[in-house]
């Protein structure tokens, strides 16, 4: 982890194109930043493929852990939305598996951190609540507008609460994609800035932040899982009130 | 005689384990519906509703060239919806039923 070279804590955020590529006068070449992407995909696609490569009635190491995530999702579904739910098992799991492996990523030295850049939460963030407003829709046809107007709402009350109750729902997918984005923009920020202080601070007092970033790299192992974890379960929610309105 | 006790005891165990089988979902609802993790949440969920809000009035502005009139009104709905939302994750989403049952229960 060296924040030498004279490249500020903000650097490892750079996105910088491997291979350029112009198709109709867009850009769409192959940068850092997809090639984590697919190493992240691949990853998870290793991980599960080959550890149910066996299929073995008791499962081993391997295949106990991808079952394990399998059922982590599964049993969250099943608490936050109900049997019904369990169609969108696919989607959620490809959407937490992901953030997850794309977060845990990011804490490899020297990696790039793809959940870091807020067009990419928040490209996820939107396909979510458009997702589930269709699938409110859908499910409950113009109906749905109910879902604006709390019970009970006295008349007097309704057109200010309608108001209040769209604008909180078209602040899901921001506050769904800074939660993500900013998280671990902030600790790998924090990471760098404090591994300066190793090296500026030198021999002498060095190993005072030394110690502290040998804690906070634990810390943000944890904060990778959460944020993953959150995303996720806040999909759930939503989900749930798409379908059962509350 | 034998027979029908058994029946009516497999039945008793039958209630007993679905009673105990819906309890322990009601608490695994509640848990995971209140444990919010991290204070970053709420902090992020009041910006998001003052960022929206405030947008949506000032493109409305834009649009109807009243600059600062529904810039104003829309901040503050911004702020409204904020806290909503910040109401809405401490108390689980189905709040108000929930709250209200518990203290007749207790």
């Amino acid at each position: 982890m060296s924040a030498g070279g004279g490249h500020g804590p903000l650097h490892q955020f750079v996105i910088s194109p491997m291979a350029e590529m112009h198709i109709g006068g867009m850009d769409v070449s192959f940068t850092n930043s997809s090639l984590f992407m697919v190493l992240a995909i691949s990853l998870v696609t290793f991980f599960l493929v080959g550890g149910m490569r066996k299929q073995a009635l008791v499962p081993g190491r391997w295949q106990s852990m991808a079952e394990l995530t399998y059922e982590f999702i599964a049993n969250m579904i099943k608490d936050n939305v109900g049997t019904e739910g369990r169609s969108y098992f696919p989607f959620i799991f490809s959407l937490f598996m992901f953030i997850l492996v794309c977060n845990l990523l990011g804490m490899v030295p020297y990696s790039f951190t793809v959940t870091s850049h807020i067009v990419v939460t928040f490209a996820f963030a939107f396909l979510v609540f458009l997702g589930v407003t269709v699938i409110g829709f859908v499910k409950h046809g113009l109906g749905f507008f109910k879902f604006f107007l709390p019970d009970g709402t006295p008349w007097w009350m309704a057109p200010l609460m309608i108001f209040i109750e769209v604008v909180a729902y078209l602040a899901r997918p921001i506050s769904l994609s800074v939660r993500l984005a900013a998280n671990m923009m902030a600790g790998h920020t924090m990471l760098k800035v404090i591994a300066g202080f190793v090296i500026g601070m030198g021999w002498a007092l060095g190993w005072l932040p030394f110690a502290l970033l040998t804690i906070l790299v634990g810390f943000e192992i944890f904060v990778a899982i959460l944020q993953a974890y959150i995303f996720a379960i806040l999909v759930c929610v939503y989900l749930n009130d798409a379908i059962h309105m509350h | 005689m034998d027979n029908d006790e058994g029946k009516t005891s497999l039945e008793e165990l039958d209630k007993k384990l679905n009673s105990a089988l819906s309890k322990k979902e009601e608490e695994s609802k509640k848990s995971s519906n209140s444990a919010g993790p991290g204070s970053m949440r709420v902090g992020v969920e009041l910006m998001a509703g003052v960022f929206v809000g405030a947008g949506l009035g000032y493109f409305l502005d834009k649009w109807l060239d009243t600059l600062p009139i529904f810039f104003i009104i829309f901040f503050f709905f911004g702020v409204a919806a904020g806290a909503l939302n910040i109401y809405k994750l401490a108390a689980g989403t189905g709040g108000e039923e929930k709250t209200d049952q518990n203290p007749e229960e207790n």
